[in-house]
């Protein structure tokens, strides 16, 4: 009896959901047919491919009903990305009948896409100005600014936009005034002292509500090229090469001799490459890391030859300096050399790179929630390599300087030691261009596979 | 009750002693050294270098300052422990006699640049090995090698670093010269 009053309410469970499933199927689609896809009305460029996915993720998870009643109507042909186009950013206006009530971001990291409540007055006035008034001319900036967090100084990639507010016909002693709004490309993690949530449907049928936000799914993602294919594009480029020979031949100098120090080089998130930047004996100074994906430079004949822990933390500012999703093309590269008598020009060079390959909620970690005790890591670094050099099978010969394998071994170490293992990648770049991805073995050796 | 009582007091007692004074030879490398471990010099290997030494190195007189620090505490790989060391505190002065760095009478610990502490010796070679934290900036940090050659003399080998530097890490103006001599073989004489 027990069994059977238990099937007839599993049986009266799954009738009940079925149908409540088709109710919200009927709902969406009718959505979907309401919401055509519009052309854009933004007097800017805008990063159309991502404004349409958006709008497609929101139509199929949304309760157009009950956010239109919650917050209002969604204008998507005013949506904006504020000068991004990989897929990144966008702001759209929401209105209640002819009044902008407040505006939405959807921002993606990774392959998510977050809803949040941007109830900024300036931006609702731009989207009043923008939709309502006559605009008599547009214009957009990009600068780098500086923001200071947790006592580091990172620059992110800013737009303005400004308008102008022409007059109305027959108003002779108007004068047009002109407004700009500024966006900046940080990035939001989530937590609890971001925007609010915007609510898509009722957490009563859609459950959610509480926690951290876990965003939506956002379909194909632009496609990241592996490690290998950006490091071959690099050590391709007939500039990048030049500049590296010419940091191999400053590698080699030794101090006494002219031109003895630390030079380097940057490359551009245009591909081009910076002047060589000429250091001092024993450091090279960079500026700031907006706008590249990455530098160069040499040690010198006496220094380790490999990336040491103040690298890995550059490399970790460049990969943020990267635009959203595309942290990996943030690098930092180094070459050294030393004396050899069986090489064919009588020098071994080390040339190695390296990138981030950790997401982005992990890089903010590093850079902004973690205290490096700058110093320890470096004596760490210091001692490591002495104990390392005891080995013959990691050094040229006892106590001497660290062959490619204690090289490698003492860069796995430092990264174990930043609590960073497997969040970075390394390669090597041979003399003749050949790039390898170095990994660490279970064991603790390293083992070199040719990039494809 | 009474002895289980006591059984547990003889049990934190040598637990305690046991954690507080596990010593270790002077060349353990860092991942075998367990928290508040002492590396110590069993054999004395650190205490022929102490004293002062003087060389010339292109017109600049370099003053060593060479102390033994027993028990001293360190901080490394995130681990706290203890090591017997040799530091080395140094004034350079240029050819008119003027200080162009004094570290001696600086106020140094682990959280300085500055500090020149032993990480061990290299028997073989005969030799102790120092880790330079650099000047202002870490700039010129590395490795430091001293060979004893006689009652009177050492030998000192130099292997500096590199470093990236930017305005945020480094402020302008700041001065990161090396004074140190960056040479090896340099023959430094006792005082």
């Amino acid at each position: 009896m027990k069994e059977n009053l238990f099937l007839r309410l599993c049986l009266i469970l799954t009738v009940s959901l079925s149908l409540y499933s088709c109710t919200n199927e009927d709902l969406y689609s009718s959505s979907e047919n309401e919401k055509q896809e519009v052309a854009s009305k933004s007097p800017w460029k805008e990063d159309q491919v991502y404004i349409k996915k958006v709008q497609k993720v929101f139509l199929q998870n949304a309760n157009t009903q009950y956010f239109e009643r919650k917050y209002g109507t969604v204008h998507w042909d005013y949506a904006m990305s504020f000068g991004q186009f990989d897929e990144s950013y966008l702001v759209v206006p929401i209105l209640k009948g002819n009044t902008v009530v407040t505006v939405m971001k959807v921002y993606r990291i990774d392959d998510r896409i977050y809803f949040r409540e941007k109830n900024d007055p300036e931006f609702i006035s731009f989207f009043t100005d923008i939709m309502f008034k006559e605009i008599s001319g547009i214009d957009e900036k990009v600068v780098y600014s500086p923001t200071s967090v947790a006592s580091k100084v990172i620059e992110y990639k800013c737009t303005s936009r400004t308008f102008t507010v022409g007059c109305p016909a027959g108003y002779a002693d108007c004068e047009p005034l002109s407004y700009t709004v500024r966006e900046c490309n940080w990035v939001d993690t989530g937590d609890s002292n971001g925007p609010p949530r915007m609510g898509l449907c009722d957490p009563l049928e859609c459950g959610g509500g509480g926690g951290p936000d876990p965003g939506i799914l956002y379909p194909e993602p632009p496609e990241e090229k592996d490690p290998c294919e950006k490091t071959k594009a690099i050590s391709k480029d007939p500039a990048v090469t030049a500049k590296v020979g010419t940091l191999k031949e400053q590698s080699k100098i030794e101090d006494g001799e002219p031109n003895y120090g630390e030079k380097a080089f940057e490359l551009k998130n245009d591909g081009t490459t910076s002047d060589i930047i000429i250091g001092e004996k024993h450091k090279v100074k960079l500026g700031s890391e907006a706008g590249k994906q990455g530098a160069y430079h040499n040690h010198t004949p006496d220094g380790i030859k490999m990336l040491s822990p103040p690298d890995i933390l550059k490399m970790l500012n460049y990969a943020l300096a990267q635009p959203n999703g595309n942290l990996s093309n943030g690098f930092l590269g180094m070459v050294g050399s030393e004396k050899c008598g069986t090489c064919p020009d009588g020098y071994k060079y080390h040339n190695y790179i390296i990138r981030f390959s950790g997401n982005s909620q992990e890089l903010e970690k590093f850079i902004f929630q973690t205290n490096w005790d700058e110093k320890d890591l470096d004596k760490t670094y210091t001692r490591r390599k002495k104990e390392l050099s005891k080995d013959t099978n990691y050094a040229d010969y006892k106590y001497g300087p660290l062959n490619s394998d204690g090289l490698e071994k003492l860069f796995f170490d430092t990264l174990q030691n930043m609590g960073m293992e497997a969040k970075v990648n390394l390669q090597r770049i041979e003399d003749n261009g050949t790039v390898k991805n170095i990994t660490q073995n279970s064991n603790g050796t390293t083992s070199a596979t040719q990039c494809p | 009750m009474k002895t289980t009582f006591l059984k547990i007091i003889l049990l934190v007692a040598v637990n305690t002693i046991s954690c507080k004074a596990q010593q270790l030879p002077l060349n353990t490398n860092m991942e075998d050294i367990p928290i508040n471990g002492y590396v110590k010099d069993f054999d004395n290997e650190l205490n022929p270098y102490v004293g002062t030494y003087k060389a010339t190195y292109e017109g600049k007189e370099i003053t060593l300052f060479i102390t033994k620090e027993e028990n001293r505490p360190m901080k490394l790989m995130n681990k706290n422990f203890y090591n017997d060391v040799l530091s080395i505190r140094y004034i350079v002065k240029n050819s008119s006699g003027i200080v162009l760095q004094n570290t001696k009478d600086m106020n140094l610990n682990n959280q300085t640049r500055f500090n020149i502490l032993s990480m061990g010796t290299m028997p073989e070679l005969g030799k102790v090995a120092f880790g330079y934290d650099g000047t202002n900036c870490g700039v010129g940090w590395g490795q430091i090698d001293l060979k004893k050659l006689n009652a009177m003399q050492i030998s000192w080998d130099y292997y500096p670093n590199n470093r990236i530097v930017s305005d945020a890490t480094c402020p302008p103006g700041t001065d990161t010269t090396v004074y140190l001599p960056h040479t090896k073989g340099l023959v430094f004489t006792k005082q």
